[in-house]
């Protein structure tokens, strides 16, 4: 094990803690207000990739500057993650007619998509080619349809749906209609972009990227600038997110939703342009994180790139206290160093917060059950 | 200044308003006095639009606002202070109070009203860094009185502000509530489990039954009336 407690691997540690938590507050803030896991979220952070890699110029540096990139890529991410609210999770709120034609519509698209994904997918490198996750694969996309069409089809939730109770059925529509957006979302990608593994043109990245950083050189740490870039990026967004949502008047808006939307509404605020805020921000940060793993790991940006460091951020949150801004940011920091440290295992993170969930059932900062009477 | 003219609604297959007609006028106090599941809170929450009226009209300074958004009739002057506080329970006394004036953009004035709010209810303001939700039941329905003025509201809508309070807060907020009317001319529309106190405080009343308004009156006439003291007063 003490090979592993390498200046490497604390440098690597640090780093992949910085980009989960910069996605795991996407995750906290939306379930915070809406109470609902955006499993899309994983997704927006692979769109934050692909759209920066559009715009530098896909195979050679083309386009615009790298950095200057970020802020449309963030822009577009924020325009997608609002649209995924007002489209798929905003219906199933108010419980609009439209959630069923959404989930028809939200069909046909994964219908085509399947198909594509058929005729187009790689068979050499991708783990989904082997049988069993194969046959894995298209179980989940044959089944989220038809839990989707069970669950949904019909005045407040069908034939499932209304044995299964309305509030079961609300919150379980809501997270099938989420993890249906990823797949959704990741089978448009794959259609668009297609199947491969990318990579920025080397040309984009700027050369004191890939550069030793002599200052930390001293104290024995092997930072290339683009960790220090990933370091300096992630905690100054922190900082600016902590201080949106603890001085700012929208911020207090947030909490007060997350509190009591009811309330909230009595007080003027609009809640639905509240969440739609939330998902911008969200996906904002998730689109830099996006771009700063593809930068950091030199390539892998696919449709399919969202996944894990989507998984493992949503684990960073509900460890640090799922609902809980600065437990995500703490959150995201662990899974990034226990990850580090064993050597980029992806079980190790949740065997950890397994473990911590039994000590801690809210996660580290999450809040006792509320005691309002 | 608000009328409601034959409002039903529904919750699903409960029909909990059978068609309301009420008026307030500019300047009254009106109370609406009934038992425990008359439809009082429905009124005020459909006036509020958190509810929408399965049909009639609801009528506020000459516009219909029965399809509006609940912000959309805050920014009105409409405002309500729900049943139970319901205060921010995370946020400061402070916090809670800058919710109330969401809407408003005047930052020099917000801060004037903040600190007649103060004014108002002094022990607010030994509380400001406090969580709303580490407040007495007393403090709390001051909290969220103080906290629905921040919106400069012309008519103030309060839902049971006595609820689970001691006597001698219930006088407090009372006479608080009556010196709002008289020296700011606030308008206020009161509803009451406490009805003794309440026909006390208010110009007119209604009162509802199951759903129905059963009678209207001056205040003093309902507090006189037979029925209204055997069923409200406990007095025959
Ligand atoms: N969310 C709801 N869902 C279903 N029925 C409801 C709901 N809220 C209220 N009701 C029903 O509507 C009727 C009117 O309720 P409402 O809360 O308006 O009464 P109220 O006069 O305010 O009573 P109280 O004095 O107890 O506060 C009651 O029969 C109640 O059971
Ligand atoms: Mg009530």
């Amino acid at each position: 094990m003490s090979s592993l407690l390498t200046p490497e691997n604390l440098v690597n540690a640090l780093s992949l803690g910085a980009l989960y938590a910069l996605i795991a507050v996407g995750y906290t803030m939306v379930y915070g207000i809406i109470k609902l896991i955006n499993f899309a979220h994983g997704e927006i952070f692979m769109l934050g990739a692909f759209w920066a890699l559009m715009l530098v110029g896909a195979e050679q540096a083309t386009g615009i500057n790298l950095f200057v990139a970020i802020v449309p890529a963030m822009l577009l991410c924020a325009a997608v993650g609002m649209s995924i609210d007002w489209t798929a999770y905003l219906s199933l709120r108010r419980r609009l007619p439209l959630a069923d034609w959404m989930s028809v519509a939200l069909l046909a698209i994964l219908g085509l998509g399947a198909i594509a994904y058929k005729l187009t997918g790689d068979t050499t490198h991708t783990w989904h080619s082997e049988t069993a996750h194969g046959v894995l694969r298209w179980a989940v996309i044959a089944l989220v349809p038809v839990t989707m069409l069970a669950l949904s089809i019909g005045e407040k939730g069908g034939l499932l749906g209304r044995s299964l109770g309305r509030v079961t059925s609300d919150r379980l529509s809501a997270l099938i209609t989420a993890i249906g957006m990823s797949l959704i979302l990741q089978t448009l990608a794959q259609l668009i972009w297609g199947a491969d593994y990318r990579a920025f043109p080397e040309d984009a990245i700027p050369a004191f990227m890939n550069e030793r950083v002599g200052a930390f050189d001293v104290v024995g740490l092997p930072v290339l600038g683009k960790e220090l870039a990933i370091w300096v990026t992630a905690l100054a967004m922190m900082v600016a997110l902590n201080l949106l949502v603890t001085r700012t008047k929208i911020g207090t808006a947030m909490r007060a939703c997350s509190m009591d939307q009811e309330t909230a509404a009595l007080m003027g605020i609009s809640v639905d342009r509240v969440i739609a805020f939330t998902f911008v921000v969200g996906s904002a940060m998730a689109a830099v994180a996006g771009i700063l793993y593809a930068v950091k790991v030199g390539g892998n940006i696919s449709f399919r790139m969202g996944y894990y460091p989507g998984l493992l951020a949503f684990a960073a949150a509900v460890l640090g206290g799922i609902g809980n801004v600065r437990g995500a940011m703490l959150g995201g920091v662990l899974i990034g160093f226990v990850q580090g440290f064993t050597g980029g295992a992806f079980s190790v993170p949740f065997a950890v917060m397994i473990l911590v969930l039994l000590v801690l059932p809210r996660g580290i900062l999450g809040e006792p059950q509320a005691t309002r009477a | 200044m608000l009328v409601l003219d034959d409002v039903h609604v529904h919750y699903g297959k409960i029909h909990a308003l059978k068609g309301v007609s009420i008026e307030v006028r500019e300047g009254e106090i009106v109370t609406i006095i009934g038992a425990n599941g008359a439809g009082k809170s429905t009124t005020l929450q459909t006036v509020s639009g958190l509810l929408r009226p399965s049909s009639g009209t609801i009528t506020y300074a000459g516009q219909r606002i029965d399809a509006m958004a609940p912000s959309d009739i805050v920014a009105l002057g409409l405002c309500h202070t729900p049943e139970g506080r319901r205060i921010f329970p995370e946020l400061t006394v402070d916090e809670n109070l800058s919710m109330g004036a969401y809407l408003r953009r005047d930052r020099a004035a917000i801060e004037a009203d903040r600190g007649r709010a103060f004014e108002l209810f002094p022990i607010l303001a030994e509380r400001r860094t406090q969580h709303g939700g580490t407040l007495s039941g007393g403090e709390q329905q001051m909290l969220a009185i103080a906290r629905s003025l921040m919106s400069r509201p012309k008519l103030l809508m309060l839902d049971e502000p006595s609820l689970g309070l001691a006597p001698i807060i219930v006088q407090q907020i009372f006479q608080t509530i009556a010196r709002l009317n008289q020296d700011e001319g606030l308008t206020i529309l009161l509803v009451e489990q406490n009805a003794a106190l309440a026909l006390r405080t208010a110009h007119r009343g209604y009162v509802y039954e199951t759903g129905r308004v059963t009678m209207e009156d001056a205040a003093s006439a309902l507090a006189a009336d037979e029925q209204v003291r055997a069923a409200y007063l406990g007095s025959i």
